[in-house]
């Protein structure tokens, strides 16, 4: 077979590839035409009229078919790959864009009217907590799963954002163990974790730590042995970075299973029975550890046991510490004293959606409720009536939540009152792009009950607070 | 202005029927439209393959010419009107 060593070296023409493509057909040509009389190789040369060189003459013809063929080839895909792959970014954007809110709006409805019954005036029976309890319970885990499923086409797509943080693992640490313990408690697991005497910062996302290191204890906890344990460890692996380890007392895994390990929806053929977990933790875990620039791996015994861990970059302390409070909000109406009450107008075209958010505001007597199907109706109402707040849904027929808004802010009589996103589309780039509009804050469906009546009390506060002789500049 | 001096660099197969036909097509277009300002370099491939090597000639006949610009023709350059638009000599000037 010819070598391709010796087909078409780069001479001092300017244009490269055309003028190359260009010579090998010329000798192509030559070839057919019969007006060849030797071929040159590096072995020496062939008379055409020769036997041998007939066959050689004819391996030298493919050899340049091909390399005109495939350099042609080349040209094309170059051109066209770019345009793809940005068609294709492109799309999958939309698609996750779109599938965000086409899974989160119906688990809405779910979530809300089982909260809505859960927490009602009247008391329920224990048959009845104990089917609300699997509802929600469903519920939660069908988000949980929607959003872990989504986190990782995010991923997929290159379109997560991290923030850089110092994130202080003992507090990462505490946080993990009090949301673990339940299921810990509830298997007979023992769990141990370690003590910080000296305080560790990891470089990375505080929320995306703390789910990879829950989705480890959650594995060691599962695949556990009867009253089996499960113990964190953590030290430096090199000076600048640690390794946290979670160590189980399971079955073990294989060297072979060990290879399957960070694969979607492979669970090795073990099965961890109806708790939580979906099958893609790990993948999800993994890509976040490595955009985070960490590393992740498992060590096994068969029989003894499995260590899952990662390593993260370490970092010195913030400039200052701010501990997150978790405080449970309360649902429960504010003082009444006498004030009339004030309107809240809800622009949604979702019957559903606005059943729910009229229950929830006859639980507030000092609220009133308007309601406007669509974006135009929703402006007229708020220049007639001037509610204290408007709740938007984004996603609206004909014109869409931002531009009502737009239209709202334009107005004189009008721009002053807090519009409130509600929307299903639960991407930051969605909620960057409302709160730059000027939107006073975002509530992503399924709307949670707390959140949903803090918000308001805020964005009434707000608006109690400016007097309309002060003159706001956009 | 001057004369520009053509150089060819004929590359041939010792007398093979394309080769010879090849050497008197260009003799013959560098008499009739460069007279006096030619110079035509004759290689045999079959004895100095090497040369025809560093030069990239793959297959003879092949005229190079080098100066006043590179232009690579292959085969024995029967089609003269192909040949000059390929070294872009249509209607240069005749006369010396």
């Amino acid at each position: 077979m010819a070598s391709k060593e010796w087909i078409i070296k780069p001479e001092d023409r300017p244009d490269d590839v055309t003028a190359r493509l260009e010579r090998a057909e010329n000798i192509l040509r030559t070839l057919e035409r019969g007006e060849a009389d030797a071929v040159l190789s590096r072995d020496g040369p062939r008379l055409v009229h020769s036997v041998e060189a007939v066959e050689r003459e004819r391996q030298i013809k493919l050899a340049l078919e091909e390399l005109v063929n495939t350099r042609a080839l080349e040209l094309i895909a170059a051109r066209e790959s770019r345009d793809v792959a940005e068609a294709a970014t492109l799309a999958k954007s939309d698609f996750l864009s779109s599938m965000s809110h086409e899974l989160r709006t119906p688990l809405n409805a779910i979530l809300g009217f089982a909260q809505l019954l859960e927490s009602g005036p009247t008391p329920l029976t224990p048959t009845q907590k104990h089917d609300i309890d699997q509802i929600l319970g469903a519920g939660w885990y069908l988000l949980g799963l929607v959003n872990e499923i989504l986190d990782l086409a995010q991923i997929d797509a290159g379109k997560i954002v991290l923030s850089w943080e110092s994130v202080s693992l003992a507090d990462v640490m505490l946080d993990c163990q009090c949301l673990v313990e339940p299921l810990a408690q509830r298997r007979g697991i023992a769990m141990r974790f370690p003590r910080f005497d000296i305080p560790y910062f990891v470089k990375g996302d505080r929320i995306r730590v703390k789910q990879t290191l829950i989705n480890l204890l959650h594995n060691a906890i599962k695949y556990n042995k009867p009253e089996g344990s499960v113990s964190v460890e953590c030290a430096l692996a090199t000076p600048d970075t640690i390794r946290i380890g979670v160590r189980d007392a399971g079955a073990g895994l294989t060297a072979e299973q060990l290879a399957q390990l960070f694969q979607p929806f492979n669970r090795l053929g073990r099965n961890a029975g109806t708790d939580e977990g979906t099958g893609i933790g790990l993948v999800v875990a993994k890509r976040l550890v490595e955009l985070m620039g960490g590393t992740i791996g498992a060590d096994s015994t068969v029989g003894v046991g499995s260590t899952f861990w990662i390593e993260l970059g370490l970092t010195t302390a913030p400039p200052s510490i701010v501990r997150e409070a978790a405080h449970a909000v309360p649902v429960q109406p504010p003082q009444l004293d006498g004030t009339p009450r004030n309107t809240v107008l809800y622009v949604e075209d979702n019957a559903a959606n606005l059943d729910l958010v009229e229950e929830l505001i006859k639980r507030r007597p000092d609220l009133s409720l308007l309601t406007a199907t669509d974006g135009n109706l929703g402006i007229e109402l708020a220049r007639t009536c001037l509610p204290v707040v408007i709740l938007m849904d984004i996603n609206l027929p004909g014109m869409n939540g931002l531009q009502a808004m737009k239209a709202l802010r334009a107005d004189p009589t009008t721009e002053r009152i807090p519009v409130i996103a509600v929307s299903a589309f639960a991407m930051p780039v969605d909620i960057k792009r409302a709160l730059e509009l000027g939107f006073f804050s975002y509530l992503t469906k399924p709307i949670k009950l707390n959140e949903f009546m803090a918000a308001l009390d805020v964005a009434i506060k707000f608006s109690e607070t400016k007097s309309p002789s002060v003159a706001t500049k956009p | 202005m001057s004369a520009e001096e053509y150089r060819f660099r004929l590359f041939v197969a010792g007398d093979e029927p394309n080769s010879c036909l090849a050497e008197q097509n260009l003799r013959a277009l560098c008499l009739t439209h460069l007279p006096n300002r030619h110079s035509i370099e004759v290689i045999d491939v079959l004895q100095e393959f090497e040369v025809a090597l560093l030069a990239q000639i793959m297959v003879a006949p092949a005229v190079v010419m080098v100066a006043p610009r590179l232009v690579t023709l292959f085969g024995a350059l029967t089609d003269q009107a192909k040949v000059l638009a390929a070294l872009g000599l249509k209607g240069v000037d005749h006369q010396a």
